[in-house]
């Protein structure tokens, strides 16, 4: 009898890439597929499954990893796990994936995106011209430009690292904060490791890039964003609880901070009339910042790759670790 | 010696930076200012302006030229200077003065910020979010990132090359198209040398640097459209007569091509019923892209400071071509 493969997910159209490639490793295995809410599904069909292919969404908890009986892998379609419970999957000899990297540049180019936006305003002029303004005189202050600003990068690990290159490269005065990262290595991408009430006073931007963990829990709140300059801005492609958003709701209506490029929020999915979506000045995107043709197609081949070399007993890397 | 210095602006918010420029060279001066419409003023005292400073929208016609009696010097506030009659300056003996290449970065940024603005699109999910639709679900077509993509530069001067050198830090491939540009000059900036309609068929975004002329006419029409992708977005923040502007409403309107970012029309300001203004998948901005605190402080330095040199005998003005000896 084949092997089988529950894959739980809500977000893509097809599964043609995991398809393939499984049934050309696997011809006779069978996959299952459920949504989030898979509970009745995983004592009907998942608790035998050979291996779980999921969406980092997911929450796969205690009570359903102490449900599978012969589950060797859990392999994650994301580069984040904080919704898996690795340590009862360790506990059980689950092997859990991830997939790192596979959309470094992607994210790095939604932080510079991030940045143009604000500084340049492209969206901003619509109502000065149907008012008749023209040239200067439909810009109220102009700002520094991008190669004359600071750019604060908070978690400098691989796409903390890739959004410094870019910057760099664009001309932009580049600090780097992360308690695990040497000033050596930081100096070597030309990043200028600070403190981080360092950073926050000199920044114009901030990218936010740590793993979220207890420790980055709740990192930047109102005490933080006081320290910053009030025409900075934030860019947060990480998680969204690294920041205590209802503190970053009040700083930037209260002017505290400029304001900041979202695309990940505290409670995902959110509902769309939660208090985030309707601030002046925060631009909510859908946790889309990964997402290119290029990204997809490594994240799906990887994910399934993962539980192809698992099921052969081949050696298995990407695995996630506390 | 107590030079009368004329700015003709309705621009700038202030000048300190152009009196600090003056108060370090002259013991004394006479700063006076007027608005666009100058006649007035140049009956009453403008006819006796040692230098004249002005906006690039200012008419400095033959006329105007004629009656300046005691002038050393035309300064305008930017690179382009097609607003003075330079033939009547030149047989006055008055050089023009400019300031060139002040905004090349800033241009630059905003023609990156405008392929962000089309490659990630931050501002598009605010009604998929309202439907309570998240993640992958909100994006029907994932498309190729900016490593993935070509960028086309037509016209590869200063500021075309200083958006090159941007695109291909990000990764992007840069192609190039301009006449009078070698090859090697070209490959030696990063980018590659291209036939216009190679250079079309290929590109994602194509950005605009070439010099406008009026009598060569729109190097953009309805046929280049046709040439390109689907896909494609055309970026201009050179001059709005570069590009058949009508053909590129249609272009977008129908399809053809996917958008436009534009900082210069052929009418500016526009009216507000001007079609460019609400076509879906066109953004249009108010001629800003030159404009950042440092292009604007660099831009009123500069300016004062031609005048400077030119009143006090120092090198390093910056004349105009047609008047330099």
């Amino acid at each position: 009898m084949g092997f089988h493969i529950w894959i739980i997910d809500e977000e893509w159209p097809d599964y043609k890439i995991e398809e393939s490639i499984l049934k050309e490793n696997f011809p006779d295995c069978t996959i299952s597929y459920s949504g989030y809410d898979c509970m009745k599904d995983l004592e009907d069909f998942g608790k035998d499954a050979d291996a779980i292919i999921c969406q980092v969404y997911a929450h796969i908890d205690r009570k359903l990893i102490e449900k599978l009986t012969r589950c060797k892998i859990i392999a994650l379609f994301g580069g984040g796990f904080d919704r898996i419970d690795i340590q009862c999957a360790n506990e059980k000899g689950i092997t859990v994936t991830y997939v790192p990297g596979y959309c470094t540049k992607d994210l790095a180019d939604y932080v510079m995106a991030g940045i143009y936006y604000f500084n340049k305003k492209l969206n901003g002029y619509s109502s000065a011209i149907s008012k008749g303004l023209w040239g200067a005189q439909a810009v109220t202050t102009p700002v520094d430009r991008v190669d004359a600003s600071k750019l604060l990068v908070i978690g400098v690990g691989r796409i903390g690292s890739a959004v410094a290159g870019r910057a760099k490269a664009l001309g932009m005065d580049v600090m780097g904060y992360d308690p695990y990262v040497s000033a050596e290595i930081m100096a070597k991408i030309g990043v200028r490791k600070t403190t981080l009430d360092e950073g926050l006073a000199q920044a114009d931007f901030i990218s936010l890039n740590p793993k979220y963990y207890k420790e980055t829990d709740g990192l930047l709140s109102m005490t933080e964003f006081k320290k910053m300059k009030p025409t900075a801005h934030i860019i947060n492609t990480s998680r969204g609880r690294v920041m205590v958003e209802k503190d970053l709701i009040r700083a930037v209506k209260e002017g505290v901070i400029a304001g900041a490029a979202l695309d990940v929020v505290a409670n995902e999915p959110p509902s769309p009339d939660d208090e985030i979506f309707n601030v002046p000045n925060i631009v909510v995107t859908p946790h889309i910042s990964y997402i290119s043709k290029q990204s997809f197609e490594e994240l799906k081949r990887r994910a399934a790759g993962n539980v192809v070399k698992m099921l052969k007993g081949e050696p298995v890397k990407d695995i996630a670790v506390l | 010696m107590k030079p009368l210095l004329w700015i003709i602006d309705e621009e700038w918010p202030d000048y300190k930076l152009e009196k600090q420029v003056f108060q370090q060279a002259f013991a004394d001066y006479d700063l006076h200012f007027s608005s666009n419409d100058y006649m007035e003023d140049l009956r009453t005292f403008g006819y006796r302006a040692d230098a004249v400073i002005c906006q690039i929208s200012v008419d400095i016609n033959a006329e105007m030229i004629a009656r300046l009696d005691n002038c050393k010097v035309i300064s305008v506030y930017g690179s382009g200077y097609n607003n003075v009659n330079v033939q009547a300056a030149r047989e006055k003996g008055i050089p023009v003065a400019f300031v060139p290449g002040y905004c090349a970065e800033d241009i630059a940024e905003y023609v990156i910020a405008s392929i962000f603005h089309f490659q990630k699109g931050l501002t598009h999910y605010a009604g998929a979010i309202e439907k309570g639709l998240w993640g992958a679900q909100t994006v029907a077509h994932p498309g190729r990132r900016l490593h993935a993509r070509t960028l086309l530069i037509t016209g590869f001067g200063r500021i075309g090359r200083t958006v090159g050198e941007k695109a291909a830090a990000l990764g992007m491939r840069v192609l190039a198209y301009d006449p009078f540009v070698p090859k090697e000059v070209v490959q030696q900036n990063g980018a590659q040398s291209v036939e216009l309609e190679e250079g079309l068929a290929q590109a994602d975004y194509v950005s605009v640097h070439t010099t406008y002329t009026p009598d060569s006419g729109p190097l953009f029409t309805g046929a280049s459209f046709s040439q390109m992708k689907k896909n494609a977005v055309l970026i201009n923040a050179s001059r709005g007569g570069v590009i058949a502007q009508s053909d590129l409403v249609q272009a977008v309107s129908n399809g053809v091509i996917r958008g436009a970012a534009l900082d210069v029309l052929v009418d500016e300001p526009p009216a507000n019923d001007d079609p460019v203004l609400h076509t879906p998948g066109i953004l249009v901005t108010p001629h800003i892209s030159y404009l950042s605190e440092d292009s604007l402080a660099e831009l009123q330095e500069r300016a004062a400071r031609n005048v400077v040199c030119i009143l006090t005998g120092l090198p390093g003005a910056d004349i105009i071509p047609e008047c330099r000896k």
